[in-house]
């Protein structure tokens, strides 16, 4: 999958605007989604092994909200949908979606990351 | 104009980091909170002036915030920008009822988390100076009733007095009669002091009258001329 089909680039174009195309900012954050979004997908896992609606919610919710700042929409569009369906009470395959969700994760941080040259 | 003090609340720290650069941009400072506790606390330690709140958070969501902010007469008047990654009608709906300023979806446009902040930030300066207003009119009026009562400080209205406007013309008006009054009543005080002394010593001039203008008071003086007449030897009662 190419960087282009992860990352949406008018996503990432409003990003750069949001900060003033300030690149040392966009790599800190580039950090932060990685590092926090390896906890949400920790998080995730952990939910649904122990079967805990809530966390799961909030976890998703985190990792939407993040991916959809950094222009990750493919990983913002599945964890919304899980958010949505935590928030109706009816999960389904939820191991399968959140292990689709942690390859996605996975793509978009290195996307990211080749994006800010470090790949 | 001077910033504000925002205060951000949001258990992500991207967010955070989001959302505090263009406003501390616009000359703003910035306080964080990672849920709603967290936010209630920071709100009851120091004076805070537009609240961005997130919505979904563990500990206190922002929903169950934004109600015990209202719910606080010493918070409710604070703005409260909702940003939230919930963009449903039903949230947006259920915050503004509750009593949310207004509503930003995330990822937000830096240009309209401006303007939204700025427009609470001046609703929130008009508010500070009609409470100020309020708070010096009555100022004013309690001034009024500590002089009927005798009790009236002029440093009271000493904030008033230097107002440049109507109210500021009032308190210097007051506060001028009021030291008159006082002049007048001091020297009202002192000639009823003199008034007092003067009748004194007319009461005492009386006593003094009523004893010597006596038949036994005269028979007494003319006693005492003739044994002072003896003394010095110039008479003849007290050889005889």
């Amino acid at each position: 999958m190419t960087t282009v089909d992860v990352i949406d680039r008018g996503a990432f174009a409003n990003l750069l605007a949001m900060t003033g195309d300030d690149e040392a900012f966009i790599d800190e954050l580039v950090d932060v989604y990685g590092e926090d979004g390896e906890h949400q997908v920790a998080s995730l896992r952990a939910a649904v092994v122990s079967d805990d609606t809530g966390t799961l919610v909030i976890a998703a919710h985190s990792l939407k909200t993040n991916s959809a700042n950094m222009g990750a929409l493919g990983v913002a569009e599945l964890c919304g949908e899980l958010e949505a369906d935590g928030r109706a009470g009816s999960v389904v395959d939820a191991r399968a979606r959140v292990e689709t969700i942690a390859a996605r994760f996975k793509d978009a941080r290195a996307a990211l990351l080749a994006l800010r040259g470090r790949g | 104009m001077s910033g504000g003090r925002v205060l951000v609340v949001d258990d992500e720290r991207m967010n955070r980091m989001l959302l505090r650069r263009p406003i501390e941009a616009a000359g703003h400072e910035v306080v964080e909170a990672m849920n709603g506790r967290e936010a209630l606390d920071r709100l009851r330690d120091a004076p805070v002036d537009v609240v961005l709140l997130d919505l979904v958070m563990p500990e206190m969501d922002g929903y169950e915030t934004l109600a015990a902010i209202k719910a606080d007469p010493a918070l409710a008047h604070l703005p409260v920008i909702v940003v939230s990654g919930v963009d449903e009608l039903a949230s947006v709906v259920r915050c503004i009822e509750i009593g949310a300023t207004d509503y930003l979806t995330k990822p937000f446009e830096v240009s309209i988390l401006r303007a939204r902040l700025e427009a609470s930030l001046a609703g929130k300066r008009v508010r500070d100076l009609e409470l100020e207003y309020l708070e010096q009119v009555s100022r004013v009026t309690g001034a009024a009733r500590a002089l009927e009562e005798g009790v009236f400080d002029p440093a009271s209205l000493e904030a008033v007095t230097a107002r440049d406007d109507a109210l500021g013309l009032l308190a210097r008006r007051f506060a001028s009669m009021a030291d008159q009054i006082r002049v007048r009543e001091e020297q009202l005080r002192r000639e009823v002091r003199e008034l007092r002394i003067e009748i004194d010593q007319v009461r005492q001039a009386q006593r003094v009258a009523a004893i010597t203008d006596t038949d036994f008071f005269r028979d007494l003086r003319s006693r005492a001329g003739d044994l002072r007449r003896e003394v010095r030897g110039d008479g003849t009662g007290a050889e005889g």
